[in-house]
């Protein structure tokens, strides 16, 4: 998969995650693997009940500016959590 | 061809705000007596501390029932995403049809956002000023 592919597959759900990281090129698609990892990771907060939700709302729309952020590939960081860095 | 935010918001926005609507009349008229309380904060039920998306059910609850006062008391942050939602809109609807602008610049969503967190934040902050002056129960 070349480096625009990956950068899109990471954020589609955990599968696409592991996807991305062994069979993508992760050199190539390192940003985006690792803002889909934080906006998955934290996504796991919205369990947490009452402020789940809002935290729930916040998160889908990181997806989603994060996905177009990949379509584009472009490094655009998402809000809040966006300088979280995972994978170095 | 690059792909705009704005316009994926926009077109998330044409195609939810019915079942949105839909949903909010039901919730108002049936669904909060029915389910309204499997939705009630535990947070708040064991240590009597409200956590910040506390009142957002009722504050929906009170938007749908036209008591919008009553919504932004319980959590302006609802209040606050009608109005983020449809000045959005608006201000896309303009650009795209009135002032034909919307190639020039790009309506950055994530200032919504931050709008948002920091409407929560201090919704939060004045419920928890409230409780320390022995305002709220």
């Amino acid at each position: 998969m070349d480096a625009k592919t990956t950068s899109i597959v990471a954020y589609l759900t955990w599968i696409g995650l592991i996807i991305a990281i062994c069979a993508g090129d992760k050199e190539g698609a390192k940003f985006h693997i690792n803002q889909a990892l934080v906006i998955l990771l934290f996504s796991l907060l919205s369990v947490i009940p009452c402020i789940g939700w809002v935290w729930g709302v916040f998160m889908l729309v990181c997806w989603i500016l994060g996905l177009i952020a990949a379509i584009n590939q472009e490094e655009k960081e998402v809000p809040l959590i966006g300088k979280i860095r995972i994978l170095k | 061809m690059r792909v705009r935010a704005d316009t994926v918001f926009y077109r998330i926005g044409k195609a939810a705000w019915i079942p949105f609507i839909a949903f909010g009349f039901w919730f108002a008229g049936y669904g909060y007596e029915e389910y309204g309380g499997y939705l009630a904060c535990s947070l708040k039920r064991i240590s009597g501390i409200p956590c910040p998306g506390c009142g957002g059910t009722r504050a929906f609850y009170y938007l749908f029932s036209g008591e919008i006062g009553k919504s932004f008391f319980h959590h302006p942050a609802v209040l606050y995403g009608v109005l983020a939602y449809i000045h959005f809109m608006g201000l896309y609807f303009f650009r795209k049809h009135i002032t034909k602008s919307l190639n020039t610049k790009e309506i950055q969503i994530p200032y919504y956002v931050y709008g948002a967190a920091a409407v929560i934040l201090l919704q939060w902050f004045f419920k928890l000023a409230g409780i320390t002056k022995g305002m709220l129960t």
